[in-house]
């Protein structure tokens, strides 16, 4: 993953509160949004 | 002041040598040692021979790899009851990545010398030794399997889901200990 599209990436996730990114850490809000991004059983 | 482990009970407690006989955890006990490490220590580097086995009894440990140009690869994180550094311990090779404490940790350390005799001695010890490391490999077929075949948000939400599976959940959510340039 380059780092670029991994950080536009997890800020799109922010915007739509998925996560939050905090310092030295990403807080997972919505995880079953996630899941079925990942294609897991939410 | 920290208290000093009792180290019976932790292997006792610990899910790798938790099911031993007890002359093996005494065994065990007379052969290891504790050893605190705090947050963002270094506990071996790529490279450094491998020369003992580390079992978490308290704190988080990262395991990971740096390239050249300093780009981050986070591996894993071993979290308590949990051992790392088998590797280099059983093949004699040097170590294939890098320890660091995450937050404070309780580390219980038990050298090669020590480790592999008891280990072609304890059936059962080497049987619990093979399913971490077959836990290992499942899970770096699986990362290599991610890489060419999945998208980089299927994959980065699988990274963070796996991640956070293996985080303490608060009512804020699930923090995973990581910064986005390890994730990246």
């Amino acid at each position: 993953m380059s780092r670029e599209s991994t950080n536009k990436q997890l800020r799109m996730w922010e915007d739509k509160k998925w996560l939050r990114l905090e310092r030295g850490g990403v807080v997972v809000l919505a995880p079953d949004r996630l899941k079925e991004i990942a294609g897991e059983e939410a | 002041m920290p208290q000093p482990f009792d180290k019976r009970a932790v292997l006792r407690d610990h899910p790798l040598f938790g099911g031993l006989g007890a002359g093996v955890i005494d065994r065990l006990a007379a052969y290891a040692h504790t050893k605190s490490v705090p947050a963002g220590s270094p506990i071996f580097a790529k490279g450094d021979p491998g020369t003992s086995l580390f079992a978490v009894c308290s704190g988080t440990v990262k395991i990971s790899n740096q390239s050249h140009g300093g780009k981050d690869a986070v591996f894993n994180l071993i979290n308590v009851g949990e051992i790392f550094g088998e590797i280099a311990l059983l093949d004699g090779q040097p170590r294939t990545a890098e320890a660091i404490a995450l937050s404070d940790c309780e580390l219980m350390v038990i050298d090669r010398r020590d480790f592999v005799p008891l280990v072609k001695s304890e059936p059962e010890m080497a049987l619990k030794l093979i399913e971490v490391l077959c836990g290992r490999l499942r899970r770096t077929s699986e990362q290599v399997e991610d890489v060419i075949f999945l998208d980089l948000p299927t994959r980065l939400a699988k990274t963070l889901l796996w991640l956070s599976s293996r985080a303490k959940p608060s009512s804020q959510g699930t923090k995973v200990t990581i910064t986005q340039r390890e994730i990246g």
